[in-house]
């Protein structure tokens, strides 16, 4: 699955720790999503989504074919 | 509130560690070294605990890593893959092993090893049909 999470990030002028610390999670998994090595849970999905005010959907791309996590 | 619960548990795991050290050397038991390798692997793993909650009481911010690793969705995740693959290794490692034994004829320890696969195939054939039910 890709995502868009870099890019909006950098937009909104977060850094990594911060959006780490919203989130709950470590700031190599923010990396490791950004990255597309690891694939989100739907609730971590949802509470990005909200975080920056989109749909999942604007944040994250499924893609038909492609790998497990 | 959780590291306040270490704290209770490492304290009594020394304490316990302790008693069973006391016992040991006390002389009431006849063979000591077993219950002396028991207290002071209870007494241990208490003091390192406890080393561990002072520690992480004295930085807030080893604290804060420390809370945020253990809730990290991602951690559990490769905990999860990690433990999948040592099953899955050990299985191999304790077939292989077992297969040779019976071979060369030490078939105590080849009986051994195929009690402990099956011990494992049961163990996880009745865990999955208890978490099926579950989720």
């Amino acid at each position: 699955m890709k995502n868009r999470l870099e890019e909006i990030r950098k937009q909104k002028g977060i850094k990594q720790e911060e959006l780490a610390d919203a989130m709950g999670v470590s700031r190599q998994t923010i990396s490791s999503l950004e990255n597309g090595r690891y694939n989100p849970s739907v609730i971590l999905a949802i509470k990005l989504a909200r975080y920056f005010g989109m749909n999942v959907e604007e944040i994250f791309i499924y893609e038909e074919v492609q790998d497990e996590t | 509130m959780k590291h306040n619960r270490l704290f209770k548990v490492s304290v009594v795991e020394i304490i316990i560690g302790m008693i069973i050290d006391v016992l040991a050397l006390s002389g009431l038991v006849e063979d000591p070294s077993v219950l002396t390798g028991i207290g002071s692997g209870i007494l241990a793993i208490g003091i390192v605990q406890l080393l561990r909650v002072i520690r992480m009481e004295q930085n807030p911010e080893l604290k804060k890593r420390i809370e945020t690793a253990s809730k990290d969705e991602r951690y559990a995740f490769i905990s999860m893959k990690a433990k999948e693959a040592a099953f899955a290794i050990y299985l191999l490692i304790t077939g292989v092993l077992c297969m040779v034994w019976m071979i060369l004829g030490y078939r105590e320890e080849g009986m051994m090893a195929g009690m402990s696969i099956c011990l494992l195939v049961i163990l996880y054939t009745v865990l999955f049909h208890i978490l099926a039910r579950k989720y």
